[in-house]
């Protein structure tokens, strides 16, 4: 069969940095291509290009047999290629069926047809296994079902080749299930599915074919059934590196440095406490996690204690400068897109920037420091943030809270979200070395479990418990975390 | 951003672009001067003249550019905040009402008199910069709408007590001030001038080397990552906007002290408004705005010299001033032609 998407020698290069080297990638129809690569590999800019949401500099992209115009997503969509980006790009004030049909409402003389449109809507949503109906408010949708929607905009537009940039990263083990049912049944009706993730457990679950990146070359690409996990991963990174021993359990007589005590966050104009009677302490030298699913409450845990938000009743123990934080947002939250990353260390470093002059020169050397201590690869104190890949951003923000002095907290708020798992494993590594206390908050059950030595659950701004490593089943976490019981 | 060995090469690139702007400007008044049947070069000829032909029409031209250098400051200022501070035209009024006021005060040292001025003048233009902050941080009303509105009810209220002061209902103008107030001066060219300088060297110290900037720029480029990254977003907007209005009071004071010694509804000149314009040419670098003020000096008091030798309206600087601004505000304009002039260049490096 001929291939559905082909794209020959697309290189790209971003000022210095090449990102994608003659790269040639195709994808058959009716199956799932796993992209995989550390992060900086390329893989986004790859699927970007595919999508013509990025201008490669060279190179050419084929579909359904006819040569696209570069860097067109209209272009790209009418010849059927369709990606579904990391962050959902959708309208929250306007319905499912609206955000479906977002730029090309059925309509007869500029009149659009409702009718027509819920119902092909409704038909789209039963095939996605998605249980909403087309006149919801988009607001109202988590995070899977955004998702959806966003697939069901492409399939409404008749894409045919479904590129998909990291659409796990933020889901649940049984979310992603039902995902990979979703796409395998896509793949099924003759759909060239193109699945870029981390995680390579998914990819032997999901995938057929494996295509491999690294530092923008094309490693190769193997059948699932003819490789191993092992064999992809040297692929990816060279050598996997010895994961290094985990931290020594809770210290019964140390004592607890409280963070929240009875913390309650009822946001204006909501009548639901986001948090409820929340207390929170946790312990030098020992990673205390909290567990739960996106939107439990967590966001409002992390205001607190940055000082963003105060609470409709009890108290936060700890003042904002006492605590390092790496926020969950790296680039709305963490730091300034459009500073390089010596003014970003201004920005965090309360020190820097207290007295009446600037300490420009010791920003740039804490940069240095930084950039070297956590390899943040093609940076300079003077490069952009905005510049990095994620996984490098993610490498920064972290360094740069592990150089405040004076901070016996640190908190993490997804810390390795959407990076790659060489990055992924060294930050671990580099958490478990933090000498104070660290508070972990994360989506990630496999992240917590691995890191933490106590574990508080939440759910719906509650906790449902607080457990010390091994005290309880993995099983039992996720099924607190969903509602249910241990 | 503005630092390291880009830093020149980001100045000659804006240097490159305003050129541009500017000839675009005056290829769009050469029009209009041919369309009314004159030569554009008797035209720019003549405001030349009018600007810098004798000493007095220089010291005019630079009194005229004064004001616009505190004004250009003050928005610029506010504007590194992210914060659009379209009320400087009522500071301007607030500074020269109390610049009036305190200067008609019996204190017979002008050694005294002329700083409490300035400093008490400075001051209630910030207040009301500050009040616009206080509208915006603790209501979320934008200083756009409260800017002009504040201007329309300052403008309204000073001329008011004005009148009251004067005792006169018809009264055009405030009492004098005392002569201890008025600025001291060199062939008509008096030290608010100075001052205007003096500004423009402690901004550019202030942006270059402070703490306090840096908080503004972070503000200014991302208020929620800087709200994260533990700044007082509300705080750094009081203090942006409260320092844009003092410095536009300085405008309105200068102004009052040094030329027309009483206040006048009409005091500003419009000065508030073209400030924004200063600003916006000079890319809210407070050296730029020196050059950027001289010119806009020139046009307003060439343009007199217009009529005067070619009876041509002196609107036709108005005229090339708003192209100017307008072809600078068209962001992608101007950096498309120098791309393009710069190709060219090259290709005829290339072809010798």
């Amino acid at each position: 069969m001929p291939p559905a998407l082909e794209l020959r020698g697309i290189t790209k290069r971003f000022g210095n940095i090449l990102a994608l080297d003659n790269v040639d990638f195709s994808v058959p129809a009716g199956s799932v291509t796993a992209l995989v690569g550390e992060n900086g590999a390329g893989k986004t800019t790859l699927v970007g290009i595919a999508a013509g949401a990025v201008r490669p500099d060279s190179g050419e992209i084929n579909a359904g047999g006819e040569t696209l115009a570069l860097s067109r997503p209209l272009d790209a969509l009418s010849r059927g290629v369709g990606l579904v980006y990391q962050h959902t790009r959708l309208v929250d004030d306007l319905s499912c069926a609206e955000n479906v049909a977002l730029g090309v409402p059925p309509s007869r003389c500029g009149i659009i047809s409702r009718d027509k449109l819920s119902e092909k809507v409704s038909q789209l949503f039963d095939r996605l296994r998605l249980d909403r109906g087309p006149d919801e408010l988009l607001a109202s949708l988590t995070l899977p079902e955004r998702q959806k929607v966003e697939i069901a905009r492409l399939l409404y537009r008749g894409v045919k080749i479904l590129l998909l940039d990291e659409p796990t990263a933020l889901l649940l083990p049984q979310e992603t299930e039902e995902l990979f049912t979703v796409l395998r049944e896509e793949a099924s009706r003759g759909a060239a599915i193109v699945f870029v993730t981390h995680r390579l457990e998914e990819v032997f679950k999901i995938a057929e074919r494996i295509v491999v990146l690294r530092a923008g070359c094309k490693v190769g690409q193997r059948k699932v059934s003819e490789t191993t996990p092992d064999e992809i991963a040297v692929m990816m990174v060279g050598e996997v590196e010895a994961e290094p021993r985990l931290k020594a359990g809770l210290f019964e007589e140390e004592m607890p440095i409280p963070l929240l005590e009875n913390a309650t966050v009822i946001r204006r104009g909501e009548r639901v406490a986001r948090l409820k009677d929340f207390t929170l302490e946790v312990f030098p030298g020992a990673i205390h996690g909290v567990a739960g699913v996106a939107g439990n409450g967590q966001d409002e845990i992390f205001d607190l204690l940055a000082g963003v938000i105060s609470p409709s009743r009890g108290r936060v123990m700890v003042k904002p400068g006492e605590i390092a934080r790496v926020p969950g947002d790296r680039f709305r939250q963490g730091g300034i897109p459009d500073f390089t990353l010596s003014e970003n260390v201004e920005l965090a470093h309360g020190d820097i920037r207290s007295g009446f002059i600037l300490n420009r020169a010791g920003a740039a050397l804490v940069a240095k420091k930084v950039i070297g201590d956590l390899d943040v690869k093609n940076a300079g104190p003077e490069t952009l943030y905005g510049s990095l890949s994620g996984g490098n951003a993610q490498k920064f923000l972290v360094g740069r809270e592990l150089a405040k002095h004076g901070t016996p907290v640190t908190c993490l708020f997804n810390p390795t979200r959407g990076i790659d798992f060489a990055s992924r494993a060294y930050l671990h590594s580099r958490i478990r070395a933090i000498s104070g206390a660290v508070l972990l908050i994360s989506y990630d059950l496999e992240e917590l479990l691995e890191l933490s030595d106590t574990i508080t659950v939440l759910y719906r701004g509650e906790s449902r418990g607080t457990f010390a490593r091994g005290e309880i089943p993995r099983q039992s976490l996720a099924s607190l975390m969903t509602g249910g019981g241990a | 951003m503005m630092r390291g060995g880009k830093n020149r090469e980001d100045w000659k690139h804006a240097a490159l672009e305003v050129s541009i702007a500017f000839i675009i400007a005056l290829l769009v008044g050469g029009v209009f001067v041919l369309a009314a049947g004159r030569s554009p070069f008797a035209a720019y000829g003549a405001i030349l003249r009018g600007a810098f032909g004798s000493w007095i029409s220089f010291s005019r031209t630079i009194l005229a550019a004064t004001p616009l250098v505190f004004t250009g400051l003050a928005f610029a200022f506010a504007m590194r905040g992210g914060l659009f501070n379209i009320g400087i035209e009522g500071q301007v009024l607030a500074g020269a009402f109390v610049a009036a006021w305190v200067g008609s005060w019996p204190v017979g040292s002008g050694l005294l008199l002329i700083p409490l001025a300035f400093i008490l003048a400075a001051a209630a233009a910030g207040a009301v910069g500050l009040v616009m902050a206080l509208l915006r941080v603790r209501f979320g009303a934008s200083e756009v709408i409260t800017g002009i509105m504040l201007f329309h009810i300052l403008n309204i209220l000073f001329e008011w007590l004005m009148r009251v002061w004067a005792g006169t209902p018809g009264a055009y103008k405030s009492p004098p001030i005392a002569a201890a107030a008025h600025l001291p001066g060199v062939g008509g060219i008096h030290i608010g001038c100075a001052i205007a300088l003096a500004m423009v060297i402690l901004v550019f110290l202030y942006e270059r080397y402070t703490s306090a900037a840096f908080k503004v720029r972070a503000v200014g480029a991302d208020s929620n990552v800087s709200r994260y990254q533990g700044i007082n977003v509300g705080k750094v907007m009081l203090f942006a906007l409260g320092v844009s209005g003092a410095m536009a009071g300085l405008a309105g004071a200068s102004r009052v002290l040094g030329e027309s010694f009483a206040y006048l509804p009409d005091i500003s000149g419009g000065a508030g408004w073209l400030g924004i314009a200063v600003a916006l040419v000079a890319r809210n670098n407070p050296l730029a705005v020196v050059p950027v003020a001289l010119l806009f000096g020139v046009l307003k008091v060439g343009g007199f010299w217009l009529e005067q030798e070619l009876a041509l309206s002196s609107d036709l600087t108005l005229i090339i001033t708003m192209t100017l601004v307008l072809t600078i505000s068209a962001r992608r304009l101007t950096p498309m032609l120098a791309r393009i002039l710069k190709t060219l260049r090259s290709q005829e490096r290339g072809a010798a």
